[in-house]
């Protein structure tokens, strides 16, 4: 299979020009909360408070990183977030797929109904099922542990089997013939077919889902009860308190640890997944 | 395969089962119905460990006395382990709400912490009644005042033990003062020619380039709610019943009082142009404090402003909210209570006296001069007078006149006497935005609160 | 005929198992508490006392709430303007990104960046990035340019704008789905295009647009839902102000869940927003029928 990516490789001068000038300069407005979340993380308290506000610290302190584990188990945090997530992805991903496989795919009486109710459950507002929900969580004798939290991730997302679906419908149907013809049955196609081509869009899921739970702080402040098992999310609004007392530089800096890592991942990885390894429409 | 897939089948058949029964359970299981006839079980188990729960909200300033007041704690009560739960702030009350629907609610807490308050969750049903403890007597609560006792008495049953006591003072910043060659203002509360008049004569000196963000500089700004600005002018946006009976009722928006305080602080803003606009208000907040960026020359707050001011790049003091004839200023005692449905009162009670202890080493104590904050109990008063004195540079003869003036003229917050204040609050700030930047007048202002307080369904 | 249906069953038969895990959480951990919480519409709940039935008393005095109507007005406002910006823009950037360009994987992501950064975090840096009096944006402005700088978040007409701004940024996920469908895209149909002579601008909209179709849908109706229930900026920056004009419609049913402890309330206003964005769906998804395609094959 040879791999030819569509893009507009040669762009005339002046659309050249408009697209660097465009990009570049709205790169600005997009990293600025990056950059001003750095700077922030490197000063001191009252010169954050300081007026007119400035730019680069005064003096550079360092200082705010070491203390960030000091007052924080940010090791520990770190590492529960790390897991979590790891294990939050594979379960939602891999689930998400064979739901979103039979979605796309499979016709059953009831199928359009059931692909209603995986919509519909994204539009009601959480607020209004958390009690319920906290409720068996607590029947089952599940809270303060990961339990509520990682097993649900293994009955798929509704917006990752949306995402998907939407992908695999754009695969080619022939194939699925091919595999019919030759007397495989309907997980032959999901595994040989289907994911192979998919892996673009998986990883993509892959990524949405990994910052999302790297960041879910509503679900582990319902569930989790004890400081040891807290993840960063947590951890973080942790560093905030009432009557502008937030130490708004530890906050900051511990901001920026809980980033970096997904940053430098994403940065080493979209070229896998972004830019994929086969085009799901190119026939070998 | 098949065969596994069969398998699987009645696995998720069995799932479903389980599933359907624990919704079920859960549903009819009506929270609130298991929380009496446990003292039994209490006794039986009096010899083996019991954990008990404490939920603060996250403060980073608080951390290490909390650790001390565990391990401490544990060391004279080796029975008895103590798991501290932090809660972000900001999402305090929504932690809670989950807990008290299951019935797991942490053992001790204060319920003042986050914007629901005190009575919201005493008139859900809860906090636990706590005085046949405190009548079986506790000599940690020998030197309170009585009066701080009785705020969290309703129907002469207590629900809490204050730990803090923050009073509503004037801050002044001293470096804006000194440039414009003004004297401090005064610690006498009772000096009635420190009134209004007179703070607006010392504001419009201490105001300059107003309009140019760079370097303008108010003579004054508050932090009152509208109902506290009301309280200071000797008005009241609400009945005297409304505080003792928890619920707000019918407001009482139009009495003169509440009129001309009103007035005064929209004059301070539009008028006499001393005073930053909603906006500029709503801006620093958005940073922290508005007495903390420096450009504010006298600012009224709570007594917390003491502990966060400590990281202002100038020097400040405290003194006395202008006069008027009944001029009334807030407290905010916050207090320990314990859940209704905590499985080991006793053992929570013994908690809350040890972190209510006012002896060096106690709770009380080490709080105060730990994380600063105002003690409730009054032996606890003249070592923080001389610690606060010392800390913000003032005689602490001076800033004992302060506090003492401010508990005289003082009386509890609103948020923690009247249910569901948090929403009355709200809904105060958010109608009264227009009045303050003059699009509305005040009649038409209070007209239009009267109509929004009204039509809220708070009971 | 009899082959045809034990075919027709064994695919369904799949059809359940495929879907099986989700099904299971759906009836375990989802569809219980929607199914509670649709009860509780009728009721009276202040969460620690049993549920009390009141009939349809709280949509009759949800019919006449003045915050009812103002915050679904706002929350509409919102989503008129966030969705059409953001997709748009997300796919213009994510076209941009998929050229040629020098530091790409780094463009890449830094427009991704103000995704990863939490909800809360990101909500604080802006509120003091776009801070009218202090924020450098406004500085900026009036240092280069002589402007007074908008009040931002704190004047009435420009909140819900600033919002939308907000909201754009943190649109990564939107920009990367697009530009994973652009990854995608088969190169063979712009080849013959383009020997054909066609222009770029011809190609993107013949071929790209309905190429794209499928997940232009999936960002619109993603988007649609969670605009309409936009909550953590007027949480953490505005508190729903000023005067009421970011009490998103989400914010004030918090309001009355966690602040006044009015469960059945909520629950009445949850399922009317439900109502809504249910029908949009629909509505969308009808909509696009006949210009959503899914296979490239259908249109040789």
């Amino acid at each position: 299979m040879k791999r030819k990516t569509y893009a507009y490789n040669e762009l005339r001068p002046v659309s050249k020009v408009a697209v660097y000038l465009l990009l570049y300069g709205g790169v600005l407005l997009f990293s600025f909360p990056l950059l001003w979340m750095i700077l922030t993380s490197l000063k001191s308290l009252g010169e954050i408070h300081k007026i007119p506000m400035t730019w680069i610290p005064a003096k550079i302190q360092w200082s705010n990183y070491k203390q960030i584990f000091i007052d924080a188990p940010m090791g520990n945090y770190l590492w529960n977030s790390t897991w979590y997530t790891c294990v939050t992805v594979f379960g939602t991903v891999l689930t998400s797929s064979l739901a979103a496989f039979a979605f796309a795919r499979l016709r059953a009486r009831g199928g359009t109904i059931l692909f209603a109710l995986v919509l519909s459950t994204m539009m009601i507002p959480s607020q209004v099922t958390l009690i319920p929900q906290y409720l068996i969580f607590n029947e089952l004798n599940w809270t303060d542990s990961y339990l509520p939290l990682v097993v649900p991730a293994f009955t798929a997302s509704a917006f990752t089997i949306f995402l998907l679906r939407q992908f695999y419908m754009g695969i080619s149907r022939e194939l699925d013939e091919a595999v019919k013809i030759d007397g495989g049955n309907r997980f032959v196609m999901y595994y040989r077919i289907m994911l192979p081509l998919s892996l673009p869009a998986l990883a993509t899921a892959a990524v949405l889902e990994m910052m999302s739970r790297w960041n879910d702080l509503f679900g582990p402040l319902i569930y989790l009860n004890n400081g040891s098992k807290y993840p960063l999310s947590l951890g973080l609004a942790n560093f905030t308190a009432a009557y502008g007392a937030t130490p708004w530089q530890l906050l900051m800096a511990a901001s920026v640890v809980a980033v970096l890592p997904l940053l430098i991942l994403f940065f080493m990885a979209q070229k896998y997944f972004i830019q994929g390894i086969v085009t799901s429409g190119s026939k070998g | 395969m098949k065969k596994s897939f069969i398998k699987k089948n009645t696995m998720v058949g069995l799932i479903l089962i389980l599933a359907t029964s624990a919704l079920l359970s859960a549903c009819s299981d009506k929270p609130g119905s298991e929380t009496s006839g446990n003292s039994n079980n209490n006794s039986v188990e009096s010899n083996q460990k019991v954990e008990i729960v404490w939920a603060m909200a996250a403060d980073p300033d608080k951390k290490a006395w909390q650790d001390a007041m565990v391990s401490t704690f544990e060391e004279t009560h080796p029975n008895i382990t103590v798991r501290l739960e932090n809660i972000p702030y900001d999402q305090f009350d929504q932690k809670l709400t989950t807990m008290i629907s299951s019935g797991k609610t942490p053992d001790v807490w204060n319920p003042n912490q986050a914007d629901s308050g005190f009575a919201t969750y005493m008139k859900m049903g809860a906090l636990k009644d706590l005085t046949p403890y405190i009548e079986k007597g506790a000599q940690e609560l020998d030197t309170m005042d009585p009066n701080l006792l009785d705020i969290y008495k309703i129907d002469g049953r207590n629900y809490g033990i204050p730990l803090v006591s923050n009073a509503t003072y004037l801050y002044y910043n001293k470096d804006l003062f000194d440039q414009a060659n003004l004297p401090y203002p005064t610690t006498d509360w009772d000096d009635t020619s420190w009134n209004y008049d007179k703070m607006l004569e010392v504001a419009g000196k201490l105001t300059h380039d107003v309009g140019n963000v760079r370097k303008q500089v108010f003579g004054f700004s508050s932090a009152l709610s509208p109902n506290a600005m009301a309280w200071s002018f000797g008005g009241d946006f609400f009945k005297p019943e409304a505080y003792e009976t928890a619920l707000m009722g019918e407001p009482d928006l139009f009495n003169p009082n509440n009129i001309e305080a009103l007035q005064f602080n929209v004059d301070l803003i539009n008028k006499y142009k001393v005073a930053p606009d909603q906006q500029t208000v709503d801006a620093s907040a958005q940073l922290g404090d508005p007495f903390l960026t420096g450009k504010v020359a006298m600012y009224i707050t709570g007594g917390w402003g003491l502990g966060s001011y400590k990281s202002a790049e100038f020097n400040w003091g405290v003194a006395a909210v202008p006069y008027h004839e009944g001029r009334k200023v807030t407290l905010y005692v916050d207090p320990w209570s314990i859940s209704e449905s905590s499985k080991h009162p006793d053992e929570a009670w013994e908690f809350v006296r040890h972190l209510a202890d006012p002896k060096e080493g106690g709770g009380a104590y080490r709080y105060m001069n730990e994380v600063g904050r105002t003690p409730a109990d009054s032996s606890l008063f003249e070592l923080w007078y001389e610690q606060m004195g010392k800390q913000i540079g003032m005689e602490p003869a001076d800033f004992k006149q302060v506090h003492e003036g401010s508990i005289k003229y003082g009386r509890e917050a609103e948020n923690h006497l009247i249910v569901k204040f948090n929403t009355i609050f709200e809904t105060m700030k958010q109608t009264m935005s227009t009045v303050w930047n003059g699009k509305k007048s005040i009649d038409n202002g209070l007209k239009e609160l009267d109509q929004n307080l009204r039509s809220l369904k708070l009971d | 005929m009899v082959k045809l249906s034990k075919e027709v069953k064994r695919e369904e038969r799949s059809f359940w198992l495929f879907i099986a895990p989700w099904f299971i959480g759906f009836i375990l951990f989802t569809g219980g508490p929607m199914l509670i919480s649709l009860l509780l519409c009728f009721t009276e709940y202040n969460v620690i006392s049993s549920p009390k039935f009141v009939g349809l008393d709280n949509f009759r005095v949800l019919f006449q709430d003045r915050l009812f109507y103002k915050s679904l007005f706002v929350t509409v406002y919102y989503s008129l303007l966030a969705v059409p910006f953001t997709i748009v823009t997300s796919l213009v950037i994510a076209v941009m990104l998929n050229q040629k360009v020098r530091g790409q994987a780094l463009l890449r992501t830094l427009y991704y960046a103000p995704s990863i950064i939490s909800g809360v975090a990101v909500s604080f840096l802006w509120s003091w990035l776009l801070n009218p009096q202090f924020g450098v944006v406004n500085s900026l402005l009036y240092d280069w340019f002589g402007i007074e700088g908008p009040g931002w978040f704190t004047s009435s007409a420009t909140v819900v704008p600033s919002m939308v701004l907000m909201q754009l940024t943190a649109s990564g996920g939107t920009m990367v789905i697009f530009l994973a469908a652009l990854q995608s895209l088969p190169a063979d149909l712009f080849e013959a295009a383009s020997i054909d002579g066609a222009s770029k601008l011809r190609m993107f909209a013949k071929i790209t647009l309905p190429l794209l179709s499928p997940v232009i849908l999936f960002n619109t109706i993603i988007s649609i839902i969670g605009s309409l229930q936009v909550f953590t900026q007027s949480y953490v920056i505005t508190k729903g102000g000023p005067d009421w004009n970011s009490y998103f419609y989400v914010y004030y049913l918090f309001d009355t869940a966690f602040k006044q402890f009015r469960m059945g309330y909520a629950s009445a206003q949850a399922w009317i927003l439900f109502a809504i964005i249910f029908a949009l769906t629909l509505i969308t998804l009808r909509g696009s029928k006949r210009h959503v395609h899914y296979e490239y094959e259908a249109k040789k």
